[in-house]
């Protein structure tokens, strides 16, 4: 019987999963307490006829607990972030930069945005991709991106017509740096029916995040 | 006593599991058809500006990755929405010569929501006022590579087509149409469209389901 119990017990444990709690550190865009517009809390700014948000891919893992999963989620057992951690360090650094227009005539160049990181200086984009679908909810939680997946493996950095919401990856040769690096990032060419739309500079600072998840 | 209160914990456990399928059945609901009144057609006929677009009916996914994007590994597929909607117009502009219906080429991305179709408020961000015909399709999961692949189950192909006025997202008219897309070619799985992965057979199926839901719209007479 008390064999039974425990095969039974262990046999939920194995069923139920476990759970699992990451913190992750990257940088998180913000404004100047100067402007006049603000970032809502899920990172849009609000612009004439446009939102426009961006998002850093330099998220790290720093640290994991991980625990069983049964009536109430227990992550109470740290783990190393190694064993955990999937991305691989990369070697160039992607900023996605998420568009929302209203109407058909915007236009966007992101042969004119700007990186503007340390010494490295000003830089410009090598690839974009898109633009392409912006990701779903459950996606950009896990991944921390705003670009859905597109095939196209990169173009010509280059104008494009932007005539719904949609979302560019642009790709900067540059190591992506540490979240308790500064930077900034300049987005100008974009352009509502031949006007520009004036895009205040995002300055990019160390932030954290916590996720919940399942593990099977 | 015992045996008592296993028997309720199990009615409990059916129940529930009766409960969940009932709501899993909801959730494969297709949205509900409204048929096109003579005013609907009227409308059409007088009313600028109308544009038909469709959505995107391929993507090749895998998951996100901080880097670039590494080969895919599989591919969502759906029905050729870009080629049944110009077949549509095509026929359209024949039938009903005085609608003047602007044909957007660029693929329109599709963010669902009830019943699993695209949320129209996004039509009306872009376009404004007017009236919109949209097409869009519920797409299958395949793994890609090379040769012919025949859809998991044969599951037919669903092409769902709705009118809509923009100013307050009423739809004035929604049908659906299914037909068999056969084998498809899985190398030829390319962006923008799914219409080349199609064969002959599997697109002039497309094209009657496209003719279906014309004859639908403008009913019986024209």
């Amino acid at each position: 019987m008390m064999t039974r119990g425990v095969g039974l017990a262990l046999a939920l444990v194995v069923l139920q999963g476990c759970a699992m709690l990451e913190l992750r550190e990257s940088s998180r865009a913000s404004l100047n307490a100067g402007e006049a517009v603000r970032l809502d809390k899920e990172g849009w700014l609000a612009l004439p006829g446009v939102r426009v948000a961006v998002a850093a891919s330099n998220e790290r893992l720093i640290a994991v607990t991980i625990g069983p999963a049964l009536l109430v989620p227990l992550p109470i057992f740290p783990l190393p972030p190694s064993v955990v951690e999937t991305r691989r360090d990369a070697s160039s650094m992607w900023i996605d930069v998420a568009l929302d227009p209203e109407g058909e005539g915007f236009v966007f160049d992101p042969s004119r945005v700007r990186l503007r990181l340390g010494e490295d200086g000003d830089l410009r984009a090598v690839r974009m991709i898109g633009p392409a679908e912006f990701a779903h909810l459950v996606s950009r939680r896990q991944s921390g991106r705003l670009c859905g997946y597109d095939p196209r493996r990169g173009s010509v950095v280059g104008p494009v017509a932007i005539t719904q919401l949609s979302c560019v990856s642009l790709e900067f040769d540059v190591v992506p740096p540490a979240a308790d690096t500064t930077f900034a990032l300049s987005i100008e060419g974009l352009v509502n029916g031949g006007v520009p739309v004036v895009v205040p500079t995002l300055a990019f600072s160390k932030s954290h995040r916590w996720l919940f998840n399942a593990a099977p | 006593m015992r045996r008592c209160a296993l028997a309720r914990v199990c009615r409990a456990r059916v129940s529930a599991l009766a409960l969940a399928c009932v709501a899993l059945a909801g959730c494969s609901l297709s949205p509900p058809r409204i048929a096109a009144t003579p005013e609907t057609i009227a409308v059409v006929t007088r009313e600028s500006p109308i544009v038909a677009v469709h959505y995107q009916d391929i993507i090749q996914a895998t998951p996100p990755t901080d880097g670039a994007p590494s080969e895919p590994r599989w591919a969502s597929v759906g029905a050729p929405t870009r080629r049944i909607k110009e077949r549509f117009l095509q026929g359209m502009r024949a039938r009903l010569p005085s609608a003047e219906v602007r044909n957007v080429s660029e693929p329109r991305f599709a963010y669902l929501v009830r019943y699993l179709i695209p949320d129209p408020h996004w039509l009306k961000r872009t376009f404004g006022r007017g009236l919109a015909f949209d097409f869009y399709s519920p797409r299958q999961s395949l793994h890609v590579g090379g040769g012919a692949l025949r859809f998991p189950m044969m599951i037919p192909m669903t092409i769902h087509a709705r009118l809509l006025r923009l100013d307050d997202l009423a739809v004035l008219w929604a049908d659906s149409c299914t037909f068999e897309p056969g084998p498809l070619d899985r190398g030829a799985m390319t962006l923008p469209d799914a219409e080349h992965t199609y064969t002959t057979a599997g697109l002039d199926r497309a094209d009657r389901c496209a003719d279906t839901l014309l004859a639908a719209f403008l009913g019986p007479g024209r």
